[in-house]
């Protein structure tokens, strides 16, 4: 079996006892992506010759008797939001073409730190906002499993290429379900840890009181491993929280005595029949596992989390996408005659559409007389999420619901940005409740399409979540485990 | 629902720095009312006795030690400026602008 | 009918607190003087991906102040982005506390015009992130002639404490007397060195005139006011000029004015954006803050002595007049300076007066602050209790004292410098000096011995060189005593 196709554990395993070299592996991936790429685009930079001479450095150590560390020797593919010292990080932007930044974020020390060989930067919609890829400034990404449709988004790179084979882990992030949603697109394991678990340091803010980064992988053993190494305080990080890793360990009776919470009244109708079919045969599944079938009800969260999330995320959006302005990184329009025409063409010429449309909502919703009427209005519905949720959670250990109302759609499906959001009503409440939650998947449809399920769970829970969905996706586990797509 | 008129959309691109050509206002304007009619939504909520800046769900703030730091790559962080003048970054003209 | 007016003061003061590190960064907050952009990292440059950090240290001393203006200090605060658009703003908004201040409602109290104590309300104190600074490309260094400006980051986020100031004060006076008591306060704390000149103070004044016949002119902005003269200087001439235009039945323009030392008028400004809307809103990056009760009562019981206390309590202590206290408590450092030469057995009066009058002196031509004292209060109060003994004379003293601070030697050295005698000159050493004297003006003495010594000019002349010799340390009728003895034995 060619080597791209191992999942990490397989490689830090064969890596250590000499069964083949980090080399061996990475060559094995790079070549996968030439292979593949000019179909899939889900690359923005791939790091050859660096990824090369580092894994010659892994090779060294182990061979001095060293251990370079829990994901020795594994290629992880990085989403381009995330700070790379010494690769571009561009944000899938314009106005961040070939800025390369001056640190590395935390989660990428701590991967380069675990042994992890980093070999490129994935697509994803242009500063993380979207659901589909489709709004990269350089080019769509491609659905592995069928080329004509999205890989979902924002973290559309990262899902395609771990589901095609370029590496068995990425990193994505997640701000309204951009890891879950594209995981369960591209028939992978996602996840959104809970606010806080892991550190935001150098993830180019898009949303800073949503944004987490998350993994994504094809094996529940290689998701414990990155979410280990992950997660984790970060003095650097003001919001992250300084608590002990949670012992991310196998446990197969999870379920047994668990209450799991579902929303079939909610969701009636709003499901794509192939989803709908999938959702119940989940249900079924936990029965068999063990664990006692709750309907809850979350009406406030899916009623009015998009509404919500809308006014919330854009304002920081527009605040953090401010500094943007051609005068310390990135693009600078040329000819500016003042600073205030730099500033105006810079960000006109740099930013794509989506980007601009949230922008301006964001600074509409933030200006003076509006913000009683709309960002106070909104952070106040959070809060009623928020408890919404907590409620919920004394009933029930941890909620199942899809992560999309479909499986990937075609490109260009979408008619209209508010259609894109509408898609993406089981995801965002999670966010806005600051909560982890894992996409899993369940098999595929009639098409060859991956269909997904998620699992939410209570703040802090992310271990116990990440179990039940490596227990109930144990069986599709296989088919995409070797290396995903043929 | 107040629906914004072009000219107020000119006025938010301002405020934003964005400069918004003839050909985007259009569709801006139609997304932006679009998306304004979807918040009154939320208007059926009753909210008068939610204070959202309760703090149960969460750690209060860390402090950091008054001690420096050094960093120790200023180089790369003027390098990768557009207009990096030795030791300092350029800018074009301030003000003046009608 | 003859109107009057009242003028309407309130102040906004950006103290720099002296951390040793900005706000949200390790920086170190030493920029003056140094190399452009190198006290910078990701933070503070505004990084894409770059979060804040708060320092500790920041919250003292924003603590510190807020008590010390008799404010109460709110357990429960956050931060807020203020979003605007400035080439010395790195993130395109400043990190502050707009909603909830770390403190409000307190007061600072005045000397006002009156002479009575005057309570100037306190609005709120609360903390936020210095900008970077802007080196203008024209010639004379300023916006208006320049095409271009740069940018240098190090000051970018310095931690700054923002004092607002209730309209309570009624004159330029009385707003100088604001300022140099907030300065005054701060250097007490150790929290600043509120100075204005090199930028750690930094006042914006709001000025209105209230009319007799009911009208209320427009609030002015007043900015660019770089001293405490220039604040008054500007304030005067505002005044003047508000109060001429509404006697001319003319409105006041709301608006943002600088102060023109070199003319001597205000102007105008440029405003730096169009508009003013700051879109506040929660900052993201930063949970509250969240002080406890233990922690507030240990900065009380913390807290220095502050000058108002300090002052009662030298009045009462040493027997100072008013005056004279005001002085050495200037600063805490001449009062530390001034209670180490009480200490050192000195007397407090005596010790008071050679402060104020001579070491203050010498401070200001060696141009010096007490910090690098040109006497160590030992010596000074040594030399002190040799005049207070009768050991040596006042002016002994005084020529001692110089030779000390020039020539910065001990005391020992200086006396025999200056070839004081210690103690009374009397018996035989004024008799040695006597003998002395008259073998160096023999003729002198023939002509008295002679009895040509019409009206004594003569033996006054010699009594005069005595004394010289004596520095002093001999008694007129003592002296006057020996030379008779001297002439009467030869």
């Amino acid at each position: 079996m060619e080597l791209y196709r191992l999942s990490a554990s397989e490689i830090v395993n064969g890596v250590k006892t000499g069964a083949f070299t980090c080399t061996d592996v990475v060559k094995s991936c790079l070549g996968r992506i030439k292979e593949k790429e000019g179909d899939i685009h889900a690359m923005l930079y791939v790091a050859e010759d660096a990824a090369i001479k580092r894994a010659a450095e892994i090779d060294a150590e182990i061979a001095e008797g060293r251990d370079p560390g829990p994901l020795a020797g594994v290629p992880v593919i990085v989403k381009d939001n995330i700070c790379t010292a010494d690769m571009p990080t561009t944000c899938a932007s314009r106005i961040l073409e070939d800025w390369v930044p001056p640190y590395d974020a935390t989660v990428v020390i701590a991967l380069k730190n675990a042994g992890a060989v980093i070999i490129g930067k994935a697509n994803c919609d242009e500063f993380a906002m979207g659901g589909s890829t489709e709004h990269s400034a350089y080019g769509p990404t491609m659905n592995p499993w069928d080329y004509t449709c999205v890989p979902g988004g924002s973290s559309g790179g990262s899902a395609a290429a771990v589901a095609a084979g370029y590496a068995p882990l990425a990193l994505g992030s997640d701000t309204g379900g951009s890891i879950r949603q594209p995981a369960a697109f591209c028939g992978i394991y996602g996840m959104k840890p809970t606010y806080g678990q892991v550190s935001r340091y150098g993830l180019v803010a898009f949303a800073s009181s949503l944004d987490q980064i998350g993994p994504f992988a094809r094996s529940s053993e290689d998701m414990r491993l990155i979410m280990s190494v992950l997660c984790g305080f970060d003095p650097h990080d003001s919001t992250s929280e300084n608590r002990t890793v949670p012992n991310f360990c196998k446990n197969d009776s999870v379920l047994k005595g668990k209450k799991i919470g579902v929303l079939t009244k909610l969701v009636e109708g709003k499901l794509s029949p192939d989803l709908q079919a999938s959702m119940d045969a989940q249900i079924d599944n936990c029965r068999k596992l063990g664990a006692e079938i709750v309907e809850v009800s979350l009406p406030k969260a899916l009623e009015y989390g998009m509404a919500c999330y809308y006014i919330l995320a854009p304002a920081e959006a527009s605040s953090n996408l401010a500094r943007y302005d051609g005068v310390r990184y990135g693009m600078a329009y040329k000819d500016a005659h003042s600073l205030l025409d730099l500033y105006v063409k810079t960000r006109a010429a740099g930013f794509g559409p989506e980007v601009k449309r949230r922008i301006l909502t964001g600074t509409y919703v933030l200006s003076s007389g509006f913000y009683d009427a709309y960002y106070l209005t909104a952070q106040k519905v959070r809060k009623v999420i928020k408890q919404e949720f907590a409620q919920a959670f004394t009933q029930v250990d941890a909620i199942l619901l899809p992560a999309s109302p479909t499986p990937a759609f075609k490109l260009g499906a979408m008619s209209s940005p508010l259609e894109m959001y509408m898609a993406d009503v089981f995801t965002i409440p999670v966010n806005l409740a600051g909560l982890p939650g894992i996409s899993y998947n369940t098999g595929f449809n009639s098409e060859g399409l991956p269909l997904g399920m998620q699992l939410i769970g209570p703040r802090w829970s992310d271990a116990m979540l990440l179990e039940m969905a490596a227990t109930l996706g144990k069986d599709s586990e296989g088919k995409i485990a070797e290396g995903g797509v043929r | 629902m107040p629906r914004l008129s072009k000219e107020e959309v000119l006025k938010v691109g301002k405020l934003a720095r964005l400069d918004i050509a003839p050909e985007e206002l259009d569709s801006l304007s139609a997304h932006f009312n679009d998306i304004l009619d979807y918040f009154s939504k939320l208007e059926e909520l009753d909210l008068s006795d939610v204070d959202p800046f309760t703090m149960e769900d969460s750690q209060p703030i860390r402090l950091r030690e008054d001690e420096v730091v050094p960093y120790d790559n200023r180089e790369a962080i003027l390098d990768q400026s557009p207009s990096r003048d030795g030791d300092f970054i350029r800018v074009p003209k301030i003000g003046g602008d009608k | 009918m003859a109107l009057e007016f009242t003028t309407v003061i309130g102040l906004e003061i950006h103290i720099q607190l002296n951390t040793k590190t900005k706000i949200f960064c390790g920086c170190s907050t030493d920029y003056i003087g140094a190399v452009p952009n190198s006290h910078v990292c990701p933070v503070c440059t505004g990084q894409p991906g770059a979060l804040p950090v708060l320092n500790k240290k920041v919250v003292e001393y924003g603590v510190r102040g807020g008590m010390a203006l008799h404010c109460k200090i709110n357990k429960l605060t956050r931060f807020d982005r203020k979003n605007y658009f400035y080439a010395d703003l790195p993130k395109a908004y400043q990190i502050t506390e707009y909603y909830v201040p770390i403190a409000e409602g307190g007061y600072l109290t005045i000397t006002g015009d009156d002479g009575k104590p005057h309570r100037i309300g306190i609005t709120r104190l609360h903390l936020e992130e210095d900008a970077g600074k802007l080196v203008h490309g024209a010639a004379d260094g300023r916006i208006v002639g320049s095409v271009q400006s740069f940018v240098d980051y190090n000051r970018g986020g310095v931690p700054l404490a923002e004092v607002v100031s209730e309209p309570d004060i009624t004159s330029p006076r009385e707003a100088r007397e604001y300022v140099s008591a907030m300065r005054q306060l701060v250097r007490y704390l150790g929290i600043s060195d509120g100075d204005m000149e090199k930028g750690s103070m930094r006042v914006d004044a709001n000025i209105s005139q209230k009319v007799s016949d009911g009208r209320w002119g427009n609030r002015v902005e007043v900015k660019n006011m770089n001293s405490l003269k220039a604040l008054e200087r500007a304030l005067e001439y505002e005044t003047l000029r508000q109060r001429d235009l509404l006697t001319r039945g003319e409105t006041i323009a709301q608006e943002t004015r600088n102060w023109d030392d070199a003319d001597g008028i205000t102007t105008p400004s440029r405003s730096k954006e169009e508009s003013n809307d700051y879109r506040y809103f929660p900052e993201p990056d930063l949970p509250p803050l969240l002080l406890d009760d233990e922690y507030i009562e240990h900065i009380r019981a913390t807290m220095p002595e502050l000058p108002d206390a300090k002052r009662e309590r030298f009045l009462s202590q040493y027997g100072l007049p008013y005056e004279d206290v005001l002085v050495l408590t200037e600063t805490p450092e001449l009062a530390n300076y001034y209670e180490s030469v009480v200490k050192a057995e000195c007397n407090p009066v005596r010790a008071s007066n050679w402060i104020r009058t001579d070491v203050m002196r010498v401070l200001k031509e060696q141009n010096q602050d007490i910090t690098s004292a040109p006497i160590a209060p030992d010596v000074l109060a040594q030399l002190i209790r040799l005049v207070d003994d009768k050991k040596i004379s006042t002016t002994a003293a005084k020529d001692v004292f110089e030779k000390i601070v020039q020539n910065k030697i001990t005391l020992e050295e200086a006396i025999k410098v200056c070839g004081v005698q210690i103690g009374a000159v009397e018996g035989d050493k004024l008799a040695g000096i006597i003998s002395a004297v008259a073998n160096a003006n023999q003729d002198v003495v023939e002509v008295i011995r002679s009895g040509q010594d019409k009206k004594d000019k003569k033996l006054k002349f010699l009594m005069g060189l005595v004394m010289k010799e004596s520095r002093g340390q001999a008694k007129p009728d003592e002296v006057l005593k020996a030379l008779s003895e001297f002439f009467s034995k030869n």
